[in-house]
């Protein structure tokens, strides 16, 4: 097995003017997070809704921020403007297919908060009843939840000993835990108000950093965007192709079916998240929910501006040479342009590094706070609590739900440390692709087909997981390329990065097939469902 | 010779009337999904033939901007208007009829819900 070298360098792009207020920002990020779990574990209300989804309470405005927030992740702020800064088209484009997929939401929020349904076994129960389809739905939120945990868990180790100055295997290896311990104490005493007001604080100082290093970084280039631009292709690895599709040699290789594929995923995949799922649960009504989506929409399009911008600023001030060197993939790209844009040891560069540290660990914590906590709600609303023949009280709810927590975080930090030294981008593509077959295609059934049934559900879901999981592993992010899981071995024979355009049109059609075997609802009771989804209320 | 039928329960009739006017915003609904989804399916269909198209989207067409770039943005632009406009018809022609549905109905999932963030409204 061949180690992957992912940023196993020891550099110090930051420099040692930087770097001890860079720990004591760690330190006191740390410490301010630990007073607020303390304050949060001071907080004692054993409602399972009040703590999954704070009572259907949050307003438009709130819950938008904070569902703008869920977009700020460790993959989008760090893994995508890797991509862009390096490969510039093809990060580019998936970053506008990240914020087009809150398209998707926006047209299905109203509906899901209207059901009354916050979780997804709660969602797949709408057309299909029983235990069945909860399972099957606890099974996907793991599927889809499990690979990003471990993966965004191993980015911000990696983020976190790139900002305090050492980026040896050890120290990556050590922050990962570190941060991983910080989430699962936060989680665990967290509910999603807690988890809500760190998502809208995250957007506020993430939105206003990402634009003060864009105007800082316009500044080196007198005011003018196109000699940034200019200056951006001339420092990439191949300024002919920097802005044209093809550099990402992994994504582009393949042909347009590919490029389709990656299309599709992404947009069907990254909206079909569970823990955005429950954000849209916490709406006070259903139009609140459509409310709060379009004001997400508008914030993460400024943010997703913000990041292009920002990024093409990273290759032209630092150089993409340059960043592809502190990591391969580019996920210290924001990080080294606030250390670029501002020279010298002046208070205002290591001011504007030490901000950028505490954005970095606050999108590590409350990503990971957010869907682990998903996760557990899942486990403990969908499994535990509606075990036969075991009556649960909320209180053994809610305590399933802290211990669920734990569980996962530990696994996920297990496997992450595990997986440390290896090429994973693999989870990101088998969570998504598993989000955009067995969780989009089911709720546009449950809602807009009559026909729709249980065993339609549950021959989507599964036929969709099992052809993920077998696609993924005979894919090329497992085996037979250089930046696959097992560079060494090749039984490739799905040549597609992501399995989305056979799983997704399978999974359509297993749905199909499967409730046309058996009789679903009758027009009378469909329409009642269907009053109940557009207005909240049953007839 | 005219055709009888017998007439309907009070409560059934008022859940027909209600599943009528349901279907009346279920058409202003659709309606109103069908414009945000036909303005933003043109781009992206264009967006997705330029990725797929190297030679195109690596025309030139403002100093080292590239019409792939261009578009994106574009797209981006589009999508963020749309949305805007989807919820301004949603909140003018849907809302209305949404909200004389259900006067005087407690809302699914909400009971016992305290309103929080009064700041945030």
């Amino acid at each position: 097995m061949t180690l992957h070298t992912l940023s196993s360098g020891v550099l110090d792009p930051i420099g040692s003017d930087a770097r001890g207020p860079v720990l004591v920002a760690f330190f006191v990020f740390i410490g301010t997070s630990l007073l607020w779990v303390f304050t949060l574990a001071t907080y004692d209300d054993d409602r399972p809704e009040s703590l999954y989804i704070a009572d259907g309470s949050l307003s438009p405005v709130f819950n938008g921020f904070a569902m703008a927030g869920e977009q700020i992740s460790v993959l989008s702020l760090f893994a995508t403007s890797g991509g862009i800064a390096l490969f510039g088209y093809d990060g580019f484009i998936s970053a506008i297919d990240a914020a087009l997929s809150l398209g998707v939401l926006l047209l299905l929020a109203q509906r899901i908060r209207n059901s009354g349904r916050y979780t997804l076994g709660d969602l797949y129960a709408l057309r299909a009843p029983g235990p069945q389809p909860r399972v099957a739905a606890a099974v996907v939120t793991l599927a889809v939840i499990m690979p990003l945990l471990v993966l965004q868990l191993r980015a911000g180790g990696i983020i976190a000993a790139l900002l305090i100055g050492n980026s040896t295997d050890t120290v990556q290896q050590l922050c990962t835990v570190l941060m991983g311990v910080l989430v699962a104490c936060f989680t665990v005493v967290a509910d999603l108000r807690g988890t809500s007001r760190m998502q809208v604080v995250k957007v506020v100082i993430t939105l206003v950093t990402l634009a003060l290093v864009t105007v800082l970084a316009l500044r080196i280039f007198s005011w003018h965007p196109g000699r940034l631009i200019s200056a951006a292709v001339d420092r990439s690895v191949a300024p002919h192709d920097y802005l044209a599709p093809g550099l990402w040699a992994h994504i582009a290789s393949i042909g347009p079916l590919n490029m389709l594929s990656d299309h599709l995923v992404m947009i069907l995949g990254t909206a079909a998240m569970p823990h955005l799922i429950l954000r849209v649960g916490a709406s006070r009504t259903g139009r609140s929910a459509r409310r709060s989506m379009s004001i997400a929409v508008a914030l993460t399009g400024v943010f997703f501006l913000l990041l292009i911008t920002a990024s093409f600023a990273a290759a032209a001030v630092v150089g993409s040479r340059e960043i592809s060197a502190v990591d391969a993939n580019g996920q210290s790209a924001s990080v080294l342009l606030a250390s670029g844009v501002l020279q010298g040891g002046s208070t205002a560069r290591v001011t504007l590094i030490t901000v950028m540290a505490y954005v970095a660990f606050l999108v590590v914590l409350t990503t990971m706070a957010s869907m682990t906590f998903a996760a557990a709600v899942s486990l403990a609303h969908d499994v535990f609590a509606r075990a036969e023949h075991r009556p649960r009280t909320a209180g053994q709810e809610v305590r399933t739900l802290r211990v669920a927590v734990v569980g996962l975080s530990a696994a996920a930090l297990a496997l992450s440390a595990t997986a440390h030294r290896y090429s994973v981008e693999f989870l990101a593509t088998f969570s998504i692709s598993v989000a955009a077959t067995c969780v989009a295609p089911v709720l546009v059934f449950s809602f807009f087909w009559r026909g729709f049934n249980r065993r339609g559900l549950l021959w989507s879901v599964y036929g969709g997981l099992l052809l993920c999981t077998v696609l993924t592993v005979f894919s090329t992010t497992v085996s037979g390329s250089p930046y696959a899981l097992l560079p060494a071995m090749d039984f490739v024979w799905y040549p597609f990065h992501t399995p989305g355009l056979i799983s997704v049109p399978a999974a359509i059609l297993l749905g199909w097939l499967g409730s046309k075997n058996s009789p679903g609802d009758s027009e009378l009771a469909f329409r009642h469902i269907e009053y109940r989804l557009l207005t909240g209320k049953d007839v | 010779m005219r055709s009888y039928s017998a007439p309907k329960p009070p409560d059934e009739a008022a859940t027909d009337i209600h599943l009528q006017r349901g279907e009346i915003l279920s058409q202003a609904v659709h309606r109103a999904q069908r414009v945000f989804l036909a303005v933003n399916a043109v781009p992206l269909a264009v967006g997705v033939v330029l990725s797929c198209v190297a030679a195109v989207a690596a025309v030139p067409v403002y100093g080292r901007l590239t019409l792939g770039v261009v578009w994106g943005v574009l797209q981006l632009g589009v999508f963020v208007a749309t949305a805007w406009r989807y919820e301004k018809q949603a909140t003018l022609l849907c809302d209305p009829i949404e909200q004389s549905l259900t006067s005087g109905m407690p809302q699914a999932g909400t009971s016992g819900a305290s309103p929080v963030d009064e700041l945030w409204r």
